[in-house]
């Protein structure tokens, strides 16, 4: 149910056109809620690109134990109490589940081996950050903004990547910070929504009186004249097209079974609204918790839990999307990799050298892609931790040219020169 | 624990947070004079409003009253000296809790482990209570901001229980003192030392997160000149600050003990400073007195007390102004504080946007709301707090809740529906202001009809009168909203309440 419009149309108006729109489609009532109303971007525009869905472990998640390099000796002597059991080291209770020799996956991540397995996800190992902090909040500035070492831009590199991708949408859902205050990638977008539950994205109480009282703040933070006018304008514009997306109605399909956290309900919302056809083109996701410094757990603990968590959710936002998998892109990243050495306290201190999961419809097939130099001490970063072969600065801009249809990533990563490495079927 | 999960735990048998309609009763509270008094001069700002909204939680009417009659310098020394006021009122409401708050929060989780729900409500509850209703307003501003400052999540293991003592024993105690004094205390604190995981920091490989922590959070800064090489040095010197177990206190009380086990005892450098060997449980202390008395220390503490009380990106002078202040008086927050509220750049600071916390206090202090039963206000307040995304500690990470305006703006409908239930509504274990509030504009020659009070409200709330637009579309509203004036103004003070203007402090 495309609607075409013309180039200078205004949101304002264009959301007047669809109210009385939407009343012509309430006599299809066989059509569920959730099932596309609106088309944001006009339909003579080249095909959009994925959507991506941008998934920030925060805390520094520990990518050794994550993707497991099992066919390294050096990794369990490092680790005599973490290290996951080599795949076929039967006295062990949890094992690594291998998919190429080499590496595997915890054990925590059994519902996505299938989905690594059908060339539909895949771990970049070796990557992260360049910048050689080992703050957390550092570390999340400089890889959000997508600019390591220089504070000198302020937007977010999803931010420019929205900014420069002029595929003439206007949608007010176009990007989404799910939780309570804006992701640091979002950031330079013009008009973010940041929310937690698509169901209470309103004004409570009666209706019509909502209604009026979202007019009269619509005037009054009109006549404020800064950042705060966009602010409020972009929240009732939100607050127009989320009503319609009749999420209570939605149900996942091929039998999804999203975990009840808040994490899964983030993927589930967002499956919704990418089913839905509203113009949802970024959906950023924080799932916190992977400073272990203490008692980090081994096959079983701490860790395995936030990765059971991740992977559940992913599972499920993975078979509920089925087909249309084509046309989203999931990136799964964190500020940095732990310390390859365990410390006293059964837990691993900040280190530098990460992995980046994908997920996607055309990937190339291979389970890991690595530039693995071992983990011999006179390898490693400062002699203890793994160093960055891959800058995840080219992981991203393959994703952005090959499957978000955004040539410009020199604007996005100023001053990088990113270099190919082959996610991508041919 | 994740917060989810935390405040998952934390929300059965929430209280309700309910929009009932009430009609304008009879209940009459003291009567202050010249809270509604236009403002000085027309079109500029009015300094008393301005002083109250940087130094307090917001406006109320007595509170309003009491400024113009002592004047804004009067005022600013008054808060800078709580010891002067006395918090009869709080205290008896308070009362309740004051057993759990007194104790230690080791003998606490061992009572109480499964009833996690209610130490979590008393925690919250009394610094609820505390915000809408103590006289000494600044005093409790700057302990949420050392709360911030030395920031703990209280989802994990003890911390819960231990932020108690935390809180008693280290912020408050020391928020307008020496700051060496409050980082020591702080530093040897069971709840930063479980939280940042130095409790269990042994010689053989010493756990880096309090080390880096407190460099990068507590102290220098993270780019106040210390390397990788000082982070693994700090650590080294605080092995063995640990706190006792159970073994050793079969009562539960979890407290401060130096494990010489876990010591690593040989030299260390820190910050070029060579610490000789053997210096046992002093190698913390002469770690804090070099980082306290370090110049990047007071240009960060100076930066951030700005950032709060001034602007998200505070003048360089006034930043510059507030670490000699700091430097010069060996780190008294009091006097640091003082040449703040001294400085120009506080008297013309542009507005700066409240955090969701001191929107909700500001909110319900405006409209004259007391807090009888800070248990019950905590558990009708959890939710809307948590839609809002500012839950008090629970912050999950150390850095602190953000205090500028990029991480906030974006929450304005969970604002607005605040603004709607608490201006049209009640909130439970609070005694409902609106009534009160209205009686006073009688008691002060204004009458009851809707147009003159909410023209007053402009004076009151934003320290200015509303313009003519403002006026038009907030007359409209609350015209159209209702029959009777009680109804309209209600709906007036809704909308004035989520309106941009009070968006700002």
């Amino acid at each position: 149910m495309a609607i075409v419009r013309t180039k200078n149309l205004s949101r304002r108006d264009f959301l007047r056109g669809s109210a009385a729109m939407s009343s012509a489609l309430a006599a299809q009532a066989a059509l569920p809620a959730w099932m596309p109303r609106f088309a944001f971007a006009p339909a003579q525009q080249a095909a959009r690109g994925d959507v991506l869905v941008s998934i920030f472990l925060r805390g520094g998640a520990d990518a050794l134990n994550m993707v497991v390099p099992h066919g390294e000796e050096a990794y369990y002597q490092a680790r005599p109490q973490l290290a996951i059991a080599r795949p076929d080291d039967s006295s062990a209770e949890g094992r690594t589940l291998d998919l190429d020799g080499f590496f595997g996956l915890h054990p925590a991540f059994a519902p996505l081996l299938p989905v690594f397995q059908n060339g539909g996800m895949m771990a970049i190992h070796n990557t992260g950050s360049p910048h050689e902090t080992r703050s957390h909040f550092e570390a999340m500035d400089f890889m959000e903004r997508g600019t390591p070492g220089d504070y000198g831009v302020s937007s977010g590199w999803i931010g420019r990547h929205l900014s420069t991708l002029n595929n003439g949408s206007d949608s007010p859902v176009r990007a989404v910070g799910w939780g309570t205050s804006l992701q640091a990638s979002l950031r330079g977008v013009l008009s973010p929504v940041v929310l937690e539950s698509i169901a209470n994205y309103h004004l409570a109480g009666d209706v019509q009186a909502a209604a009026r009282m979202m007019q009269s703040l619509g005037s009054l933070y009109a006549l404020q004249g800064d950042s705060l006018t966009a602010s409020a304008e972009a929240t009732r514009a939100a607050v127009d097209v989320l009503a319609q997306v009749g999420y209570q109605h939605y149900r996942p399909a091929n039998g999804a079974q999203y975990p009840e956290t808040d994490f899964a309900m983030a993927l589930r919302q967002t499956a919704a609204l990418i089913r839905a056809d509203v113009g949802l083109e970024a959906s950023c996701i924080d799932l916190g918790g992977w400073d272990t410094h203490i008692n980090q757990g081994g096959a079983e603990g701490q860790q395995a839990r936030l990765m059971s968590e991740l992977a559940q959710g992913l599972a499920a936002f993975h078979a509920d999307m089925g087909d249309q998998m084509a046309r989203v892109s999931v990136v799964v990243m964190s500020e940095f990799g732990r310390r390859v050495a365990e410390n006293s306290g059964r837990g691993t201190d900040h280190g530098h050298g990460g992995a980046i999961l994908y997920m996607n419809g055309q990937l190339n097939g291979t389970p890991v892609t690595a530039r693995w130099v071992g983990l011999n001490q006179d390898v490693l970063d400062r002699g203890e931790d793994l160093p960055i072969t891959i800058d995840y600065r080219d992981v991203l801009s393959e994703i952005i040219t090959r499957r978000l249809g955004n040539p410009a990533t020199s604007e996005i990563f100023p001053g990088y020169t990113p270099t190919e490495i082959g996610l991508f079927r041919a | 624990m994740n917060r989810r999960q935390f405040l998952g735990s934390m929300f059965a048998g929430a209280g309700a947070f309910t929009l009932n309609p009430s009609t304008l009763g009879a209940a009459l509270a003291a009567l202050p004079q010249g809270a509604f008094a236009p403002a000085g001069q027309s079109g500029g700002r009015d300094p008393v409003i301005h002083v109250i909204n940087r130094l307090t939680y917001g406006v109320t009417p007595e509170l309003v009253a009491h400024v113009r009659q002592i004047g804004v310098q009067a005022f600013i020394e008054e808060q800078l000296n709580p010891e002067v006021l006395t918090d009869t009122d709080l205290q008896a409401v308070l009362q309740p809790l004051m057993p759990m708050l007194e104790a230690n929060g080791g003998v606490l989780r061992m009572e109480l482990e499964n009833r996690r729900a209610e130490v979590f409500a008393t925690l919250v509850g009394a610094m609820l209570a505390r915000s809408v209703g103590s006289r000494r307003q600044l005093f409790e501003r700057v302990v949420q901001f050392w709360g911030d400052h030395f920031s703990v999540f209280i989802g994990k293991g003890p911390v819960l229980f231990l932020k108690i003592d935390h809180d008693r024993d280290a912020i408050r105690p020391k928020a307008l003192g020496q700051f060496r004094e409050l980082l020591g205390v702080s530093s040897r604190s069971p709840a930063i030392l479980i939280y940042l995981d130095n409790a269990q920091s042994e010689r053989r490989a010493p756990n880096e997160n309090f080390s880096r922590e407190l460099l990068e959070l507590h102290t220098l800064g993270v780019n106040g000149g210390y390397t990788e090489d000082d982070v693994k040095e700090v650590a080294r010197a605080f092995t063995g600050w640990s706190v006792n177990g159970r073994q050793e206190n079969p009562d539960g009380r979890i407290e401060f003990t130096f494990r010489r086990m876990f010591h690593d005892p040989d030299e260390k450098v820190v910050l070029g400073t060579v610490i000789p060997a053997g210096g046992g449980e002093l190698d913390g202390e002469t770690v804090l007195d070099l980082l306290a008395e370090h110049p990047s220390t007071a240009r960060l503490i100076a930066s951030k007390l700005a950032r709060r009380f001034v602007a998200d990106q505070p003048p360089a002078e006034l930043v510059e102004t507030v670490a000699a202040e700091f430097t010069r008086t060996n780190g008294d927050i009091r006097a640091a504080l003082r040449a703040l509220f001294t400085s120009e750049s506080f008297w013309n600071a542009p507005p700066k946007f409240k955090q969701p916390y001191e929107y909700a206090i500001s909110l319900v202090r405006a409209l004259n709301y007391r807090v009888t039963a800070p248990l019950e206000t905590a558990r009708a307040l959890q939710e809307p707090l948590d839609a809002l995304g500012q839950v008090p500690f629970t912050w999950p990470a150390p850095n602190g809740f953000p205090d500028v305006m990029g991480a906030w703006m974006n929450g304005l409908i969970m604002r607005w529906n605040m603004a709607v239930g608490a201006a049209g509504g009640e909130i439970a274990g609070m005694e409902s202001g609106v009534d009160g509030l209205l009686t006073m504009f009688q008691a002060n020659d204004v009458p009851f009809e809707t147009e003159p009070v909410l023209d007053h409200m402009g004076g009151y709330l934003f320290g200015r009168t509303l313009t003519a637009q403002e006026r038009g579309i907030v007359l409209d509203f609350a015209t159209s909203a209702a029959q009777d004036p009680a109804a309209q103004i209600r709906a007036g003070l809704a909308l004035l309440l989520a309106s941009p203007a009070f968006q700002y402090r």
